[in-house]
């Protein structure tokens, strides 16, 4: 079998400028591949940050049945309980080891007002000391350090001393209502708002707050509307003990699916009314399917058309080396190679030429990136507030698929440009006419 | 076993009834018309005939590289012409080694790779039989110091012989030899004859050559005349 492919190796040295010519566009198909899926990495770790972390999804969030669509109508019915949460706590015991941490929220709509300007807002009301870890946490400092610009930058706890009614706005919301952050620099008669709502029990109720920090959502559509306040604060506003849901965020090393399969079938098993979703699921987040929806469709088209290039690079290359071996193929099918043998042999030169295309694939990606992620591109990314770095992470996991991707692709390739030829009756291919 | 029986049995090629017409544009070529061929084992054969005669037809039907239109060929007793490709393909590797007149060579494979690839077909050699096989049929053929030569570093002659050693190498039953010194000059060409008589004879293999030449009529144990698809002897 050696010599199979040192014939195979050696036949791509024979026509040196044609096999780099095809290797060029082998190496130029995997080098976009892997691009296409480091970026495709870089958005989808990005999102994930934002959607998980940022916008307190969770990896898993526990609701009262129904309440992602009934909630914001009836939320007293569909807001969970006191006496629910430490059901959903007893049924989370056992899993503790592969929870990094939970946390409960609320949130809902009203108006902030300082006295002479009002506006509405849509406030998420969060636990001061888990919106700090979340801020910091160090999957979030990686890929969403675009929007945490200071680390933990939403960081009610440091005013919440002070300051126990402390809300952090956007600095969107802040223009809109006449104040410019920083906040905590502002007197203390400019940091003064009313937030002001219905309550769960349908009353008109007011809080006092006071500005401390500013944040960002990430989300463009978010960025003039959105208040995080302490929790108390806003069950105080909508006069409730309760919370919309209980969020779960999880150790990396473990999978979401799984635990997410289990928890459900607990609640179903202890007939528990409650629902549990994961962060990829659309009824709790709508921007990360659909941008990931968006990002997969577009890669797979751009998939199709390189695959395709590459595909017909290889198609030519074989054609051509067929062409110019057809008496080469009649001989060995004469002294007892089957036509499947000779195939074969095809396909080794090719699947070699894409072995060192490869190699070198990897090279000019891992340059590609490197030069691109230093140069520290601004983009501005369709609905998200700001803009962020377009940058290139090809993985361990981008190159190998790519890579068996490649080599299925040349051998398939391959296989299908000779295996008419090589099926020609011999004395045609002896005598040069059937070809 | 009768006297017919035995006779048939030492018959290692049988054609009856042969007949092979081409299709060139809109004109039928009829380039085999009924003929019968019997070749005993170990007999030094040339076919003889004109260009268009049929005697590479012949030659092609014999080496199973192409098919008849009607009449059967038996090779070592076994119907051939009917058999699947890839059958063919095991029965031209175990039973027949091919010389072709311009040496077929692989360029990329030096003399030594050139004459292992049939060995490599069936793969039941280990390299070490491989090898010895090798080298025995690069002696047989005088070329031991120009194993390790590219084929275009050799001279015609050398590369027939290159050529012969790979038919030789599988140690099969019959060799066919298509106008094998058709692209030598007349001294290397009588080298080359030379080389087949005495293998013919050390070996006891059963040549088949065709040949236009007919300078080697008479240096040839049996010579099969062929004349507009017909056997002339």
């Amino acid at each position: 079998m050696i010599l199979f492919w040192k014939i195979a190796a050696k036949n791509i040295l024979r026509n040196s400028r044609r096999s780099l010519a095809t290797g060029s566009a082998i190496t130029a198909g995997f080098v976009g591949l892997t691009l296409l899926g480091g970026y495709i990495n870089s958005v989808h770790n990005s999102l994930k940050a934002n959607t998980i972390y940022i916008n307190h999804v969770g990896h898993l969030s526990v609701y009262r049945r129904d309440a992602t669509e009934q909630f914001y109508i009836r939320p007293q019915k569909f807001q969970l309980t006191p006496d629910d949460l430490m059901k959903i706590n007893q049924v989370l015991e056992p899993y503790r080891n592969q929870i990094e941490l939970t946390s409960t929220y609320i949130s809902g709509m009203g108006l902030i007002s300082n006295g002479t300007k009002s506006i509405p807002f849509f406030a998420t009301g969060v636990d001061p000391e888990t919106e700090r870890k979340l801020r910091s946490h160090p999957f979030v400092l990686y890929w969403a350090r675009d929007w945490v610009k200071n680390e933990g930058n939403v960081n009610l706890k440091s005013e919440g001393a002070k300051y126990p009614d402390s809300v952090s706005i956007t600095a969107r919301m802040g223009e809109l209502i006449g104040q410019d952050p920083p906040f905590n620099l502002l007197s203390d008669e400019k940091r003064s708002v009313q937030l002001a709502a219905r309550s769960y029990a349908g009353e008109l109720n007011a809080v006092n707050a006071t500005l401390s920090v500013e944040h960002t959502t990430g989300v463009d559509l978010a960025e003039d509307t959105s208040l995080i306040a302490p929790l108390k604060l806003l069950q105080e506003l909508f006069d409730t003990d309760g919370v919309q849901y209980l969020a779960i965020y999880m150790l990396p090393e473990f999978p979401v699916h799984d635990l997410l399969k289990r928890i459900q079938n607990d609640f179903e098993t202890k007939k528990l009314n409650y629902q549990i979703f994961s962060f990829d699921d659309e009824a709790v987040s709508q921007i990360y399917v659909g941008t990931m929806s968006f990002l997969f469709t577009m890669a797979g088209f751009f998939i199709f058309l390189i695959c395709g290039a590459v595909s017909l690079s290889i198609i030519n290359a074989m054609t051509m080396g067929i062409l110019e071996r057809v008496k080469e193929i009649g001989t060995l099918r004469a002294i007892g190679y089957e036509s499947s043998i000779v195939s074969k042999l095809f396909v080794r030169e090719a699947v070699i030429l894409t072995g060192f295309c490869l190699i070198a694939g990897v090279i000019v990606a891992e340059s590609i990136a490197f030069v691109v992620n230093s140069l520290n591109i601004r983009f501005e990314p369709p609905a998200m507030a700001g803009d962020a770095q377009f940058s290139l992470t090809p993985t361990p996991q981008i190159y190998f698929v790519a890579a068996a991707a490649m080599l299925l692709l040349s051998a398939v390739t391959a296989f299908l440009a000779v295996r008419r030829k090589s099926k020609i009756k011999v004395i045609d291919l002896l005598t040069d006419t059937g070809a | 076993m009768n006297l017919n029986q035995k006779s048939e049995a030492q018959n290692i090629i049988q054609l009856q009834n042969i007949s092979k017409t081409y299709t060139l544009g809109e004109t039928k070529v009829h380039a085999l018309k009924g003929l019968d061929l019997n070749l005993k084992k170990g007999e030094f054969t040339a076919l003889i005939g004109a260009s268009g005669s049929g005697k590479s037809t012949l030659l092609n039907l014999v080496g199973c590289i192409d098919t008849p239109d009607t009449g059967s060929i038996l090779i070592d007793q076994v119907e051939v012409t009917k058999m699947s490709e890839n059958r063919k393909s095991l029965l031209r590797n175990e039973k027949l080694g091919f010389i072709f007149q311009s040496f077929n060579l692989i360029p990329v494979l030096n003399v030594f790779e050139n004459i292992e690839l049939p060995l490599m077909v069936r793969n039941q050699l280990s390299a070490e039989q491989r090898k010895e096989r090798v080298l025995r049929a690069l002696k047989s053929v005088g070329l031991s110091e120009f194993k390790d030569h590219q084929p275009d570093k050799l001279s015609g002659g050398q590369r027939q012989r290159v050529a012969i050693a790979r038919a030789l190498v599988t140690e099969p039953a019959i060799i066919l030899a298509d106008e094998p010194t058709a692209n030598l000059d007349s001294k290397t060409a009588h080298h080359i004859i030379d080389l087949l008589l005495a293998l013919n004879s050390e070996m006891k293999v059963t040549f088949l050559f065709c040949s236009h030449d007919e300078k080697l009529i008479g240096r040839v144990g049996r010579v099969v005349r062929i004349q507009d698809g017909i056997i002339d002897e």
